[in-house]
């Protein structure tokens, strides 16, 4: 009886006393916890915005591969109607059909018109597969007497006997292989504005150039980010701060700048041969390093500047900024999506290496944040989200070097961004503004 | 805030609600890890990942029995799981060598009396202790400790004897406990 009592008695007495035991956690479990929750949020985003930009860049691909197919489908309904007709290709007046096709100014410096035979063979180009469109079509009997074929661009079978004069040597049935690489435009032009026609009545091919002006831009880059503290707001006098505060907040502060990235892409429309203009979505990631001390948990307090009534934010932190058991370095870390809408001037260089400045305003959102508020008397470090701008604006400076090779042009150069509302909303007496400085790499494609 | 609206708040993945049920508990739970861990850091690696199963879990919770008490089941459980996992269990519950196992006295911290008896329960060998932890403070049976660690009910019994008898001991050798010629009286617990 005796011993079950005391087995009673021993049991509760290790239980009461073990419950009344409490430890309070550091902050790291806590940010850990958050960022385990949260993660998932982020990765959403991040995966969103991949699908955005994977899917900007498939219609891009689509809406260029079909302005290709309907192009050549109309160049090759004209050729047909024209061979099927003796006189399809004289025109019964002044005013011949003409096929104008677009092309890049290299294909017509390689493919001038030539009546030197020895020419010929330079002015071949191998088909290769850049060859969107290869039509068979015959040529009419005696339509070379009567025609001019001025092909500027385009892929000759070497055994053809075409001649680029269009007089002479092109047998009756001979198969010509025409490749069209870029978008063509089909219209009625008069037949004396074709340069190379040497028969009045001619009908020809003539392919001029013809530049987009869209091109689509991906860029990443690494980055250094740091804060700017400003002094307090003009209703600060509403709110109680530290004793004999000397007005400079980074005298009670250790921060240091952090590493983080940038990744965006962006569509660009060239409104002149220097200038043009620019819209995108663009990924942040921010931090910075707070050197802190652990310390047992205390109540912190941030007075609100909600004036006229003061209002003020408790809560319970085991962060300090000053003395503390031992030292803890926390991060604050924000992650944002901007659309960055701006300008880029070309400053000098030629078609192939060029230096440019660029500079934009960035709409920006808040995708997630881990930040440690400083209390109103700057003894402890206290998280609350609850603070945290959501909306925001940025504004990016950059110059670049760009140097073009095929049909990408790739660019490198530092920038500088800045944020230009504090991170935390204006109830907050304490502006915190993010400053970043980082080096930008980036590759374009013109869209056709 | 209430613990209703906490929890409304943490079934919509609220960072408010999730915080302040982190900030009510955390302190009562770490004491829970820091029991069954083998030391501080471990406790609150314990303690995160409880907390991580408590919010990804808690549209499971049906409001039948305590809040806390439902918690507190998943924290426990994680400590198990993860002594099983880091084979830190596995290697002392040998429960019959581990009455030959000597505590060093100097290892209780002259402190305050309940951190006394915790840093006391924390000088047993792992498994006695768990065991201690799960039967004496935790509630568990026996037959529900045989099968959360993979042994048989009656090795948890003789282990909880064991484990007992040698708490005793260091608690009446620290002076926390006292012991009359025929029964040992609880002082502290109950006013002296």
């Amino acid at each position: 009886m005796e011993r079950n009592f005391y087995n009673d008695e021993f049991e509760g007495f290790l239980k009461q006393k073990a419950d009344q035991y409490k430890l309070y956690p550091s902050e790291r479990v806590w940010s850990n916890v958050y960022s385990s929750l949260h993660n998932r949020k982020r990765w959403f985003t991040l995966g969103l915005l991949l699908l955005l930009i994977t899917s900007t860049l498939i219609v891009s691909r689509e809406v260029l591969l079909s302005n290709y197919a309907r192009v050549a489908q109309k160049v090759n309904e004209s050729i047909t109607q024209t061979s099927n007709s003796n006189k399809g290709l004289v025109s019964a007046n002044n005013e011949s059909p003409v096929i104008v096709l677009s092309v890049n100014k290299a294909s017509i410096n390689t493919l001038s018109p030539s009546t030197d035979r020895s020419s010929k063979q330079n002015n071949t180009i191998p088909t290769t597969g850049n060859i969107l469109n290869a039509e068979a079509v015959t040529i009419p009997k005696n339509a070379y007497e009567t025609t001019a074929l001025v092909i500027e661009n385009g892929s000759m079978p070497a055994e053809s006997e075409f001649d680029y004069t269009g007089r002479t040597n092109i047998k009756e049935g001979t198969r010509i292989a025409l490749a069209l690489p870029l978008p063509a435009i089909i219209s009625n032009k008069p037949k004396n504005s074709k340069p190379s026609v040497q028969n009045d009545n001619a009908a020809a091919i003539i392919i001029p150039t013809s530049k987009s002006k869209w091109s689509l831009q991906l860029y990443a880059s690494p980055i250094v980010s740091y804060r700017r503290l400003s002094n307090l707001n003009r209703n600060s006098k509403f709110v109680p701060v530290a004793v004999n505060f000397d007005n400079n907040i980074d005298n009670y502060v250790r921060h240091k700048p952090a590493i983080g990235f940038e990744l965006g892409t962006k569509v660009q429309y060239n409104l002149t041969n220097s200038l043009s203009l620019y819209v995108g979505a663009q990924l942040n990631y921010s931090r910075y390093y707070i050197d802190a001390y652990n310390y047992h948990t205390e109540k912190a307090s941030i007075a609100l500047n909600s004036f006229p009534v003061a209002d003020t934010v408790s809560k319970y932190t085991s962060i300090r900024n000053f003395e503390g058991y031992y030292p803890e370095q926390l991060q604050n870390q924000y992650f944002q999506l901007s659309m960055p809408i701006g300008a880029e001037l070309k400053l000098l260089g030629n078609r192939r290496l060029q230096l440019s400045i660029a500079g934009s305003i960035q709409p920006t959102y808040l995708i997630s944040s881990n930040s440690y508020l400083l209390s109103s008397d700057f003894k402890n470090y206290v998280q609350n989200p609850d603070l945290a701008r959501k909306f925001n604006v940025h504004t990016n400076f950059e110059a670049f070097v760009s140097y073009r090779i095929g049909g990408l042009k790739w660019q490198l150069g530092p920038q500088f961004r800045y944020q230009l509302l504090s991170s935390y909303t204006n109830d907050y007496a304490i502006r915190e503004y993010l400053t970043e400085f980082g080096f930008k790499l980036g590759v374009s494609k013109t869209i056709r | 805030m209430t613990e209703e609206a906490i929890l409304q708040g943490c079934l919509q993945n609220n960072a408010v609600a999730q915080k302040e049920l982190y900030n009510r508990y955390s302190p009562k739970m770490l004491a829970v890890c820091y029991r069954f861990a083998h030391n501080r850091e471990d406790a609150e690696d314990m303690l995160q990942e409880g907390f991580i199963k408590v919010f990804s879990q808690i549209h499971t919770f049906r409001n039948q029995g305590a809040f806390e008490g439902w918690v507190r089941r998943i924290i426990v459980h994680t400590c198990i799981n993860n002594l099983k996992k880091n084979k830190k269990f596995n290697e002392s519950v040998d429960i019959i060598h581990a009455t030959t196992v000597q505590v060093r006295e100097e290892s209780v911290p002259s402190i305050v009396q309940a951190k006394q008896v915790v840093e006391c329960i924390r000088v047993l060998p792992i498994g006695y202790r768990t065991v201690l932890n799960l039967y004496a403070i935790e509630g568990y049976s026996h037959k529900e400790i045989a099968d959360m660690l993979d042994i048989e009910e009656s090795t948890s019994r003789s282990q909880y004897t064991r484990a007992k008898q040698m708490l005793e001991d260091i608690l009446v050798r620290k002076k926390i406990l006292q012991k009359p010629a025929r029964k040992i009286d609880i002082l502290a617990a109950f006013g002296g």
